[in-house]
């Protein structure tokens, strides 16, 4: 079963992922956090296949938020951001980048399925 | 000014100068610049001198010479006029860069009251000596002596004059040569303080700065609850809603829409406030702080807040925009209170130096002094999207108090709260 952690403080667009991937994906279990302390304490006591992260959050911005998440064990991340020309090449961990705007649940969770 | 009166020259002394005893030049107006002989004007009579009809004669060019004499004033005249008259420094210099003559304006901008303060002295030595950083400006390297020796005109922007007092300001200025057959015997110098162009070029900079960061608003604050408006208003188009489904997604639509609206209302009060100059008047801040205060009286009393007032100078300023400038402060307070403390909020006064220094205090959520600046840039949220700002309230404040002539810093301690300093001028009047 594949688990999610979402990393997003906009509650709307908390909403909006959890209901959308859910439309596409009932069995998955996604689980959110609002910002990097909550993701930190969430990776401690728990094992995630993805974190799905925005790059916006309370108190972190940009590669601040992605060196928060792998300090805190995060494997497998997908940047999920309103934010264009986000250049994440420099961080293995980062499996993907994806617009809000171009945000497909079919699209996304196939990735996710593909990485395996 | 150091134009002499023109001098006449009579015939007889001038014949008795040039001893000519056959050839009497019967009338000559002599012109005189600054003490110096530049010129003259003469009807010569190539006659015996006691020749019978010399009397009528002489009376004919000296009627000449009397009109040549009126035309010569009149030249004069008008170039007094137009020296008086014009807003550019204008200055002349000799072959050596001293100074011939300074119009009243050139003077006034110098800091000079006569003209003889400044005559025959070196133009470079007086007012144009050293850079705007203080290097020593060199005389080979000044533009005019350039014009000297080359005699080409000279256009240069960027140099400062310096006052007699010692002050600066900045200055655009064209150098042109004065040729006289040939040879360079001087340079007019005409000159300009920008120092009002170079704030007006400053203000663009910095409007085409706030024009960039609007368009990044445009592409990224307002199309995220956009996006949120047509994403649950597809959730909305679902078969098998259940009424609580369909309520939280109107709801969420109508607030994405009004979060939309806050938006583009603040951008228009910063665009506002950045392209009108403030209406300046004497301005009690105890009365703008307590107009304030009753406005957010709500908001206030929800959170159970209290705020302490101390004395609060009468400063010169917008009454208007320093009514927003603690009404944002005051909101931010609110916005960023810790939970699990009311929220207290101290506004005290002191006087530091040339300033009055205002600072609003609460005991907030904070923040790290490293993001002390990050604050009051445009779109700047350090507590992410959770808060309700829009975030640009503090830019709001931190442009309309450089409006004033002020400024604001904030000072934060994470958990214990956050400090905000303004400074405003104690001029008034």
């Amino acid at each position: 079963m594949t688990r999610l952690l979402l990393v997003e403080d906009d509650h709307f667009d908390q909403i909006l992922f959890t209901k959308r991937l859910s439309m596409v994906r009932p069995d998955w279990i996604i689980e959110h956090a609002g910002d990097l302390i909550e993701a930190a304490q969430r990776l401690e006591h728990a094992t995630y296949d993805v974190v799905v992260t925005d790059l916006m959050l309370p108190g972190a911005a940009g590669e601040e938020v992605l060196r928060g998440l792998v300090g805190a064990g995060a494997t497998r991340i997908i940047v999920l951001t309103g934010l264009q020309d986000v250049d994440v090449s420099a961080w293995p961990s980062v499996v993907a980048h994806i617009e809000k705007a171009d945000f497909d649940p079919e699209g996304f969770a196939a990735a996710i399925n593909a990485i395996g | 000014m150091v134009l002499q009166e023109a001098a006449i020259i009579t015939p007889a002394s001038l014949s008795q100068l040039v001893g000519l005893a056959a050839m009497s030049p019967a009338g000559v107006v002599g012109v005189v610049l600054s003490g110096v002989l530049v010129g003259a004007f003469a009807g010569w009579a190539l006659l015996p001198r006691r020749a019978p009809d010399s009397q009528a004669l002489e009376a004919m060019v000296a009627q000449r010479a009397a009109a040549r004499h009126h035309e010569l004033e009149a030249a004069r005249h008008r170039m007094m006029l137009i020296l008086h008259a014009a807003g550019e420094g204008i200055y002349g210099i000799d072959g050596a860069g001293k100074i011939t003559f300074c119009n009243p304006a050139a003077l006034a901008m110098l800091g000079h009251a006569h003209e003889a303060e400044v005559f025959r002295r070196s133009a470079h030595e007086l007012h144009h000596h050293h850079h705007a950083d203080g290097a020593p400006y060199l005389a080979q390297e000044c533009p005019v002596y350039e014009t000297l020796r080359t005699g080409q005109v000279g256009a240069h922007d960027g140099d400062v004059f310096w006052r007699k007092d010692g002050s600066s300001f900045p200055v655009e200025f064209h150098s042109t040569p004065v040729n006289i057959e040939g040879k360079i015997t001087g340079a007019v110098v005409v000159f300009r303080d920008i120092t009002k162009r170079l704030a007006r070029e400053e203000e663009l900079r910095q409007s085409n700065h706030d024009l960039d960061v609007f368009a990044t608003a445009a592409s990224h604050d307002l199309q995220a609850p956009l996006r949120q408006i047509r994403s649950f208003a597809d959730l909305l188009k679902q078969p098998g809603l259940s009424p609580a489904e369909s309520k939280q997604y109107l709801e969420a639509v109508t607030d994405s829409a009004a979060r939309m609206q806050d938006i583009i209302r603040s951008l228009l009060t910063y665009s506002r406030r950045a392209n009108r100059h403030p209406d300046m008047d004497a301005v009690a801040l105890s009365k703008v702080v307590m107009d304030v205060l009753a406005v957010v009286q709500e908001p206030l009393d929800e959170v159970g807040a209290t705020v302490d007032v101390g004395a609060l100078p009468v400063v010169r300023g917008d009454v208007a925009r320093l009514f927003q400038v603690f009404q944002n402060l005051i909101q931010n307070s609110i916005r960023y209170r810790a939970e699990g403390r009311p929220l207290h909020i101290a506004i005290s006064w002191e006087v530091v130096g040339a300033h009055h220094r205002i600072t609003v205090k609460d005991n907030g959520v904070g923040f790290d002094n490293a993001q002390a600046e990050r604050i009051f840039q445009m779109f700047e949220r350090l507590h992410g999207r959770s808060k309700a700002g829009v975030g640009l309230g503090l830019a709001i404040v931190r442009r309309s108090l450089e409006q004033h002539g002020g400024s604001i810093r904030a000072v934060g301690e994470p958990d214990v709260g956050a400090t905000f300093i303004i400074e405003l001028p104690r001029v008034v009047g």
